[in-house]
C-alpha cells in the first residue's frame, strides 16, 4: 500500500471509478496520516501517548451493556436500539410538533407512490359531553359525507353506552352539528367550502350539540 | 458597566449550547436582569442589545424599553421568561426601533402586541416573530408593513395565512428576507394568484423561510425567486415530500445555506450537490426525531450516496459530500442511533468524517455522530485547523481522542462532549487550552470529582462548574464529604472568568 490511496475492500469495489478524477483529491502531502478502512490501532504509540493506563469503558457505566452493543472489531455489530437518552437526538423541542401526523414504522417515504400529497392528515376531534378526544385521518376521505360517517363511527362506541347515535351530522337538524377550527383560529360550520379547501384549512374538529349551537346563535343575535 | 458609559451595543450569551436539548437545569442561570439594570443605570446611549440563551422577564423588557432613548435593535435568541406583554412594551416605547429579531424563543402568548407600534412609527427595518405561537393582528401587521418603507426583513409566524402573506408581500416588494407563515391555500384562488404576482415583483429576496403547513401545489409561486436565494430554510415544512423539495431546490443555484428535513432523501441531496455549487452550510433535520422503530433517516437517506455504487453507505456518502462541497464552513450530522456503524461495512465512520475535515479546510463548526473511534479525533485534530466549535456524542474509545482534539485544533473555542469515555487524564492535560477557549462541556463522561477539583486548583481563572442531580449532596461536595471523590461527575461546564464563581447558580450546581 503506497499510503496515498484508499485501500478498498470488496464492498466498495469500484467506488473510486465512480468518483470523478478517482481518488486524487484525497492525496495528502502528509505521508504520516494514512486513511485506511481498517479499524484503528496497531500503528504503535502516537506522539500523544499519555503514559497512563489505557482507560477501558468503566465498569460502573455498563454503557455498552446497556445498549447491547458488541465491541466493533471483527464481527458485525448489531444495530443498536434507539434507546432513549436525555437530550437525544439534539433537536429542539419545538421541532417535535411540526409533522401533521405521528410517524409509524413503515417503508421510507420515497418508496411510496402516493396519490394524495400528505402522509396522512390526522386532526383532533372532540365531542360535547365526551372528555376524551379522538383523532381522524382526513386524507382517507374525499367528501363531507364520508367524513360524517367516519365521525359517527368514531364516537359510536362511546355513545352506545348512552344509547345514542349521531345521524345527520351535516343536516343541522339532528342533535349534533359538526364544526371546525380553521387556520385563522375561527370556528366554522363544516360544509360550506369545497372539500379540498376544507382539508387545507382545517386544524381540528368538534361535534357540538345542536342545542349549544342555537344557544350561541341566540346570543349572537342579541 | 461603569467603565463603559458610552456603550452602544452589547451582546450577551448565557446558557451552554446543550441547554437547547434540555441537558442544562432550567434554573442554571443566565438571567438578564442584573445586566439590564446595570445598563439602565450606567449606559444611557445603548442602542443595541443581543441576548442568547438567557432568561429575560417582561419587567426587564419594559425597563429596557423605557431606559434608552436611542434604542434601535433587540435580538433575542433561544431566550425564555417573557411574554407578548414584554414585546408590547418594546413596541410602545422604543420610538426608533429598527430591528426586533426573535429567534426560537419560548414566549408566552398573552395577546396583542403588534398593534402597540404607534401609527407614527416607521423605522422598522427588520422584524422577526416567527417563534411566536399565538395569533397576530393581521390588520395591524399590514399597516405596519405598509408604513415601514425601509423594511427589508420580515419573518412571520405560523398564524399568518397565505392570504395575509400575499397582501403583505405586495406591499413590500423590496424585502430581502422573508419568512412565511402557513403556506396553505387553494391554488386556484385569487389570493394565490395575487401571491404569484407579488413574488414576481420581489427582486431582492435572498433568504426564504417559514413554510409551516405547506400545500405543495402552492410552491410554484416561489420558483421565480429561488434563483436569487442564498439561504433557504425548509426545516419546518413537514408536509413537503421529496419530489416537491427537489423541484424547488432545483431552481436554487446560488444557495449558500440550506436547512431541510430528511425527507429530502438521497435523490434530493444529490440534486443539492449538483445544483448548489456554492453551498457552505447544510443542515438536515430529522422529520420524526422522537419516533419509534423507524429507520435513521439522517444517515444514508440524509446524505448524498452514489446511487449505482454504494447505496446505503454513510462513509461513502460522507466522502462524496466532502469532495463535492469543499466550501463547507459548518457541517453537522446527527445519526439518530448512538454509535451506529456504517450500515454497509458495519465499520466506524472515522474515515467519512476524516474526509470532511480534510477537504473542507475552512470548516468552523462540526458535529459528529455514529460509531466513531479515537481515529476520527486524530483526523479532526490533524486537519480541522480552523475549527471553532465541535460537538461530540457517544464517540471515542479513550482519552487519546480528546487529547488529539485539544492538541490539534488550535482554533477551538467551544467543545461540547456527552457520553464519551474521556476522563480526568485528558481533562487535566488540556489545562493549558481552556483559558484560550470560550467553554468546555462534558456530561456523562468518565471525568470524576477528583479530576475536576484538581483542574480547578490548577486554573484559578476558570470556573469549573459541576451539576449533580441528587439533592442530598447539597453542601456535601464543597466539604468534600458527601460525594465520593472518585465518583463520576454527571455534568461539568467550565469557562474562563475574571469574576470568580457566580452567585446565581441553582442549588445543585457547584463551582469548584
Amino acid at each position: 500500500m503506497d499510503g496515498k490511496r484508499w485501500r478498498v475492500d470488496d464492498s466498495c469495489l469500484g467506488l473510486l471509478d465512480l468518483i470523478p478524477n478517482g481518488g486524487d483529491w484525497i492525496e495528502s502531502e502528509d505521508q504520516k496520516l494514512q486513511l485506511r478502512l481498517g479499524p484503528p490501532g496497531g500503528e504503535g504509540s502516537s506522539e500523544l501517548s499519555l503514559g497512563l493506563p489505557h482507560r477501558a469503558a468503566s465498569a460502573k457505566r455498563g454503557f455498552s451493556q446497556t445498549l447491547g452493543i458488541e465491541p466493533v472489531g471483527d464481527g458485525i455489530a448489531p444495530p443498536p436500539a434507539a434507546a432513549p437518552f436525555v437530550g437525544w437526538p439534539p433537536v429542539r423541542s419545538f421541532r417535535r410538533n411540526l409533522a401533521p401526523c405521528s410517524s409509524t414504522a413503515g417503508p421510507p417515504p420515497q418508496n411510496q407512490k402516493q396519490e394524495t400529497r400528505s402522509k396522512g392528515m390526522f386532526v383532533k376531534i372532540n365531542m360535547d359531553g365526551i372528555p376524551i378526544g379522538r383523532k381522524i385521518d382526513l386524507s382517507t376521505h374525499d367528501s363531507y359525507q364520508k367524513l360524517s360517517s367516519a365521525v359517527d363511527e368514531l364516537f359510536r362506541d362511546l355513545l352506545a353506552e348512552e344509547g345514542r347515535s349521531i345521524p345527520g351530522l351535516l343536516d343541522r337538524d339532528g342533535g349534533y352539528t359538526l364544526v371546525y377550527e380553521d387556520n385563522e383560529g375561527d370556528r366554522m360550520l363544516v360544509g360550506d367550502i369545497p372539500w379540498d379547501m376544507f382539508v387545507s384549512a382545517v386544524k381540528r374538529l368538534r361535534v357540538l350539540k345542536s342545542t349549544n349551537l342555537s344557544l350561541s346563535r341566540r346570543a349572537a343575535s342579541h | 458597566m461603569a467603565r463603559f458609559p458610552r456603550l452602544r451595543s452589547l451582546t450577551l450569551k448565557g446558557k451552554p449550547h446543550f441547554a437547547d436539548f434540555n441537558l442544562v437545569p432550567h434554573d442554571w442561570g443566565g438571567y438578564a436582569r442584573p445586566w439590564i439594570e446595570a445598563l439602565a443605570r450606567g449606559c444611557p446611549e445603548l442602542e443595541e442589545l443581543r441576548l442568547k440563551r438567557m432568561v429575560i422577564t417582561d419587567e426587564c423588557l419594559e425597563l429596557l424599553a423605557r431606559s434608552f432613548p436611542n434604542f434601535r435593535a433587540l435580538f433575542l435568541v433561544s431566550c425564555d421568561g417573557f411574554s407578548t406583554d414584554g414585546l408590547a412594551a418594546i413596541a410602545t416605547h422604543c420610538r426608533h426601533l429598527r430591528e426586533l429579531d426573535l429567534h426560537e424563543n419560548e414566549v408566552d402568548d398573552r395577546g396583542e402586541w403588534l398593534s402597540c407600534f404607534p401609527e407614527s412609527s416607521t423605522s422598522l427595518v427588520s422584524l422577526n416573530f416567527a417563534c411566536l405561537k399565538g395569533e397576530v393582528n393581521a390588520a395591524a401587521l399590514e399597516r405596519l408593513v405598509a408604513r415601514c418603507t425601509n423594511l427589508r426583513s420580515l419573518w412571520m409566524n405560523r398564524s399568518v395565512s397565505l392570504e395575509m402573506l400575499s397582501r403583505i408581500v405586495s406591499k413590500a416588494p423590496h424585502l430581502e428576507d422573508l419568512g412565511t407563515g402557513s403556506y396553505v391555500h387553494d391554488p386556484h384562488s385569487e389570493s394565490y394568484h395575487n401571491l404569484i404576482n407579488a413574488f414576481l415583483n420581489c427582486k431582492s429576496i435572498k433568504s426564504l423561510s417559514g413554510f409551516w403547513d405547506v400545500a405543495p401545489r402552492c410552491l410554484p409561486a416561489v420558483y421565480p425567486i429561488c434563483s436569487q436565494l442564498a439561504y433557504l430554510n425548509l426545516s419546518y415544512a413537514a408536509t413537503i415530500q421529496a419530489d416537491d423539495l427537489i423541484n424547488m431546490i432545483g431552481h436554487c443555484t446560488k444557495l449558500q445555506k440550506l436547512w431541510v428535513l430528511d425527507c429530502i432523501g438521497d435523490k434530493g441531496l444529490a440534486v443539492v450537490a449538483s445544483r448548489c455549487k456554492q453551498l457552505e452550510e447544510l443542515r438536515v433535520f430529522p422529520s420524526d426525531p422522537f419516533g419509534h422503530g423507524t429507520i435513521d433517516s439522517v444517515t444514508e437517506e440524509g446524505l448524498v450516496s452514489i446511487s449505482s455504487g454504494c447505496p446505503g453507505s454513510t462513509r461513502c456518502s460522507l466522502i462524496t459530500i466532502a469532495k463535492n462541497c469543499p466550501n463547507f464552513v459548518r457541517f453537522r450530522l446527527c445519526i439518530l442511533s448512538p454509535k451506529k456503524p456504517d450500515p454497509l461495512t458495519h465499520r466506524p465512520l472515522d474515515e467519512g468524517f476524516g474526509a470532511i475535515v480534510q477537504s473542507c479546510r475552512g470548516l468552523r463548526r462540526l458535529s459528529v455522530s455514529g460509531l466513531l473511534t479515537d481515529q476520527v479525533f486524530l483526523y479532526i485534530g490533524k486537519y480541522a485547523k480552523k475549527l471553532e466549535m465541535l460537538s461530540v456524542a457517544f464517540a471515542g474509545d479513550s482519552d487519546k481522542g480528546m487529547l488529539y482534539l485539544l492538541n490539534g485544533c488550535r482554533s477551538l473555542r467551544k467543545l461540547e462532549i456527552r457520553d464519551c469515555p474521556f476522563g480526568d487524564a485528558a481533562l487535566l492535560k488540556g489545562v493549558g487550552r481552556y483559558e484560550a477557549m470560550r467553554s468546555l462541556w462534558m456530561s456523562s463522561c468518565e471525568v470524576t470529582l477528583r479530576g475536576c477539583q484538581a483542574l480547578a486548583a490548577m486554573a484559578p481563572r476558570l470556573n469549573v462548574e459541576i451539576m449533580h442531580e441528587e439533592e442530598e449532596d447539597a453542601g456535601g461536595i464543597s466539604c468534600g464529604g458527601g460525594l465520593d471523590d472518585a465518583q463520576r461527575v454527571e455534568k461539568m461546564y467550565l469557562y474562563r472568568t475574571l469574576a470568580g464563581p457566580r452567585s446565581d447558580a441553582p442549588s445543585n450546581l457547584f463551582t469548584l
